[in-house]
């Protein structure tokens, strides 16, 4: 009733003083004017602080189709709908709408279709440096993609990946400038060469395991590039082998050079996210999943061939770490030294910590990060070094696994500190909290939480010493009326965890267990304490019901 | 070496002397056990009394037995007798029909109309899926395919659902819509849910039937290395009026079933009318099809049946009122009648075996006590009573509220004290259930005129 105004002034004048007051006041000093309503409105009022509780309140969520027929469509040669899209009832409003199960698929598109358009947006000042720096990270990022297989879901500690391309790339320039092989041919060469050397030094790596196998193979990697650099054949002479065929026609106008650049390098990342799609997710990533690091033993002795499965993906990757040579070789026409130095094993390394180790959008946004810092802020010089240092430090420092990661990461921290915050507040047997209300959907339970709470408050008055001394005199039977309350509600409770006698032999030997609750699973013994007759054994039962509704 | 376990039953509770009993045991860890028959002479092992007791006797059920691990099926079902397989679709199909689930989340597959075999993975049907979603599953042996609904299920409210399957183009559409009156469900029309559904796809791959497996209503066939085939993926709910048709329906045709019209004639393969082959006591086990085929399902582990229906208008209480409206059926996934176990030995009672209690011999008196003397000590003991543990009553209320029954065998009166059977002699050629009713009626002509000497005492 907030139309009623208060008065201001703290004087009440008799309206029936015009027609004379007499033996009546005119004016009074009287208290400030209280509303009457405000009684009824405070004893009303619903005194718990609200907070917005729930969750995602605000995230678009689309309706049903009702009458209409939904058409699911499928990738077409899988059973697999577009999206993973599930209708559910709204458990507030009963609205049916629909939730997309995993958005991935979603930011996959978008972020493919973006770097598929944004040679035509680009402003042309920046034009050139960008997209070279596109076509770079095209490469650099299905290489990183095979590394992530042999990292991630073959759980191999290779740093050989670059002396890999390297190799593939050194041997198919030479190979394309003294037999004249044509650019098609050079990537068939590579993967035959990544083949090899794959299985080199596949064989390691079923003896050597973590950080030896991680120093063997980067002592492969120098191994390469001190071979290299002192071989006169590749031209140690130059820094690198230049001359191997091409498909970029020098003939062509620059920009149409750079164009064919940066779309073959992302033709590339789409080939290698296929392969890492049809490697990582299918029977070869779902066997070393099961077999995960520490727990190789267990898998084994369930029947699952890991090894076979591990080297199986490295040989894969080498395959197409060496068809990613070969297409680095026809792509620039050959190779530099560099890409045997430490520096660029490095550089891969932080590249795909960064993103998350194991993960496609790990591998790719990491390379992305890292050629932006490295290949386009040229300008910063020597800075970008302790850029990339610092983030490294960071993410190594803070975060569990890459940028990736960020999302498990906080909703783990955000469900420890959920946790943490109920449990200071929660109490045994007490009531329900208002965030775990919206939890239940039998809204029952909090009303029955509640009723027990008092309940529980009374009947810990009750409690005393003579209950307790007449139920040691009498555990069946009659009882007054304080103690059978008590023992109403101990014998209504809920069946797990209620205390029950156990007879170990008949009229000697009585123990104290408690119920599982769980049809099937039997009931665990709480002490050891032997009762020599039952009665024994019901007060000690009772004893111990007591101390559990004093405690709580 | 695992633990031993053996658990056995019997096919009755009671036998006479020269009737057969049929012992059924399953063992674990072990395929042998030794058995001993005897005769409890004292049960209680309380220290107050003589202790437990017992004495052996001979017969030709001691010894070894084998015994194997044996399996119940759990659940109630119905299985469609279709021994020409008419069911075995190797074309287009539909499939339609009444459900009410009451647990639809339940973590697990739950089939409802099938024709499946979980082992093998051939045949069609449709179930809810281990989410809550209606599901059509079609599976040719080696791939299955799947079409989920759109909403999930909700407990407890009638359903209309169908699948229809286009063998040759693969289409395959799912129709759910809720059949919701203010009656017949647990939520009435208040509650704003929207209950439609209707999805539709094109299956990569297409149903394959075997020759052996059955259709079933409420379950699929499924198997196990010991334990041969049995039925899995039991239902939870009720299910009414039900059909197959070997075409596919249009959505317009499953509306009009869904409305309660009688399907088209000619496709149909089987209708089972739930409501058919009502009596006023009842109705069996047998779900009568009222197609052209006549393939009856017949029920196992006892699916309720005069359920209240789908078109149920709350008006009529009883069937016997209106039995169409109780065509729906309860099936619950944990129900059992009978365990089916194998016998493990089949026992024939001699004729002269005496059972514990009717031995003439041992009608002897332990003792006698004077009543009146211990109705102090009687008064202080609580009478253990199983179904009632807060209302307890002393052993000597319950003497004077005569809430016992007992078997006079013996009366006091000028002859002494002799049994009833000391002049109560069988007849010639007299039967023996004849000579031992009359004893009995001896027996309560004596507790009647006990009776009235009682309530003669107080008539004053």
């Amino acid at each position: 009733m907030s139309d009623i105004k208060q008065k201001k002034n703290k004087t009440w004048k008799n309206p029936l003083a015009v027609w004379g007051s007499k033996g009546g006041n005119h004016e009074v000093p009287t208290p400030e004017y209280k509303n009457p309503h405000q009684i009824w409105k405070d004893t009303k009022a619903f005194k718990v602080p609200t907070n917005k509780i729930g969750r995602f309140h605000y995230e678009y969520k689309s309706t049903n189709h009702g009458e209409k027929i939904w058409n699911r469509l499928r990738w077409w040669p899988t059973r697999r709908t577009i999206l993973w899209t599930q209708g559910v009832y709204n458990r507030k409003s009963l609205k049916p709408e629909k939730i997309r199960k995993d958005k991935r698929p979603i930011f996959w598109f978008l972020s493919l279709l973006f770097l598929a358009i944004v040679p035509f947006i680009l402003p042309d000042g920046y034009k050139n440096s960008l997209l070279t720096a596109g076509g770079i990270f095209g490469i650099y990022a299905s290489i990183n993609l095979c590394w992530t297989l042999v990292i991630g879901t073959a759980g191999i500690f290779s740093l050989a990946t670059y002396a890999i391309v390297g190799l593939s790339a050194f041997l198919t320039t030479w190979l394309s400038i003294n037999l004249g092989l044509p650019w098609w041919m050079l990537p068939m060469i590579g993967m035959i060469v990544g083949l090899a050397f794959g299985i080199i030094i596949a064989l390691p790596a079923l003896r050597l395991d973590g950080f030896y196998y991680g120093l063997l193979t980067l002592g492969l990697n120098e191994l390469c590039r001190v071979f290299i650099t002192t071989s006169h054949a590749f031209g140690a002479a130059s820094g690198g082998l230049y001359g191997a065929d091409t498909f970029i026609n020098e003939n062509w106008a620059p920009m149409t050079q750079t164009l064919v650049q940066y779309y073959s390098g992302f033709a590339l990342l789409i080939a290698a996210l296929f392969l890492f799609r049809f490697v990582d997710a299918k029977r070869l990533g779902r066997i070393l999943k099961l077999a995960p690091e520490k727990k190789e033993a267990f898998a084994e002795a369930s029947g699952v061939d890991y090894k076979r499965a591990r080297v199986t993906v490295f040989l894969i990757s080498s395959i197409a770490l060496g068809f990613i040579g070969g297409f680095y070789a026809a792509y620039y026409r050959g190779s530099a030294f560099d890409i045997f130095s430490f520096h660029t094993v490095i550089m891969g390394l932080a590249m795909i910590t960064i993103g998350g180790i194991g993960r496609a959008d790990g591998a790719v946004a990491g390379t992305l990060i890292i050629v932006i810092i490295d290949r386009v802020l040229v300008e910063l010089g020597p800075y970008r070094y302790i850029i990339i240092g610092l983030l490294m430090m960071f993410i190594i420092l803070f975060l569990k696994n890459g940028l990736f990661g960020i999302r498990k990461q906080f909703r783990d921290w955000r469900d420890k500190k959920k946790g943490e915050a109920r449990s200071t507040r929660l109490e045994r047997g007490g009531e329900m909290l208002p965030e775990q209300a919206t939890e239940t959907d039998n809204k029952d339970e909090i009303y029955r939480k509640r009723y027990d709470k008092m309940q529980r408050e009374f009947l810990k008055t009750l409690i005393c010493d003579e209950i307790i001394e007449e139920h040691k005199s009498k555990p069946l039977g009659q009882h007054s009326e304080a103690l059978e309350r008590v023992l109403y509600y101990f014998r209504r409770g809920a069946m797990n965890d209620k205390y029950v006698v156990k007879c170990e032999e008949p009229f000697k030997k009585y123990k104290i267990m408690a119920l599982s609750g769980v049809r099937g699973r039997s009931p665990r013994l709480v002490e050891d304490k032997i009762y020599n007759t039952v009665n024994e054994a019901y007060h000690g039962l009772f004893l111990r019901r007591v101390q559990d509704l004093m405690e709580a | 070496m695992a633990e031993i376990k053996l658990f056995g039953y019997t096919n009755k509770l009671s036998v006479k002397p020269g009737e057969n009993i049929d012992f059924h045991v399953s063992a674990d860890g072990t395929n042998s056990a030794d058995a001993q028959l005897v005769r409890i002479i004292h049960g209680d092992e309380h220290p107050n009394g003589p202790g437990y007791m017992d004495e052996e006797i001979e017969s030709d059920l001691n010894g070894k037995w084998d015994v194997k691990k044996q399996f119940t099926q759990l659940g109630s079902f119905l299985r469609v007798n279709d021994p020409n397989n008419l069911l075995a679709i190797d074309g287009d199909f539909t499939i339609f029909g009444y459900i009410n689930p009451s647990t639809p989340h339940t973590g697990a597959h739950q089939w409802l109309f099938c024709r499946w075999d979980n082992k093998t993975n051939k045949g069609y049907g449709i179930g809810i899926n281990k989410d809550g979603y209606l599901e059509l599953v079609v599976g040719d042996g080696k791939e299955v395919d799947y079409l989920v609904s759109e909403l999930p299920l909700v407990k407890k409210v009638w359903y209309f659902v169908g699948a229809t399957f286009n063998y040759k183009t693969g289409e395959a559409t799912l129709y759910q819509e809720g059949v919701v009156n203010r009656y017949n469900s647990l939520l009435g029309k208040v509650v704003p849910y929207d209950y439609r559904s209707h999805t539709k796809t094109t299956f990569r791959f297409k149903q394959v039937n075997d020759s052996q497996t059955p259709f079933i209503i409420a379950g699929a066939i499924d198997d196990h290395e010991l334990r041969g085939k049995f039925v899995s993926g039991t239902y939870a709910g009720k299910i009414d009026r039900h059909g197959v048709c070997n075409k596919v329906l249009s959505k317009e045709e499953l509306d009009k079933i869904c409305s309660g019209e009688f399907p088209d004639k000619n496709s149909l393969v089987a209708y089972w009318d739930t409501t058919e082959g009502h009596t006023e006591n009842g109705i069996g086990n047998d779900v009568i099809d009222v197609g052209p085929n006549k393939l009856n399902s017949t029920g196992f582990n006892h699916p309720v049946r005069c359920m209240t229906g789908w078109n149920w208008s709350g008006k009529n209480d009883c069937f016997r009122l209106s039995p169409k409206e109780y065509g729906g059926i309860d099936f619950h996934p944990d129900a059992i009648t009978d365990a089916g176990w194998d016998v493990a030995k089949t026992f024939t009672l001699p004729e002269d075996l005496k059972s514990g209690v009717d031995n003439a011999k041992r009608e002897s008196t332990y003792f006698w006590i004077w009543y009146p003397s211990i109705r102090n000590e009687l008064n202080k003991h609580l009478v253990f009573n199983d179904r009632n543990n807060n209302n307890r009553i002393s052993f000597d209320a319950l003497l004077i509220n005569r809430r016992f029954s007992s078997y006079i065998y013996k009366y006091d009166n000028i002859y002494g004290d002799r049994t009833i059977r000391d002049y109560i002699r069988q007849r010639q050629g007299e039967d023996k259930f004849q000579y031992q009713l009359r004893l009995i009626m001896e027996s309560e002509r004596i507790k009647k005129e006990i009776l009235d000497f009682e309530v003669d005492m107080w008539g004053y």
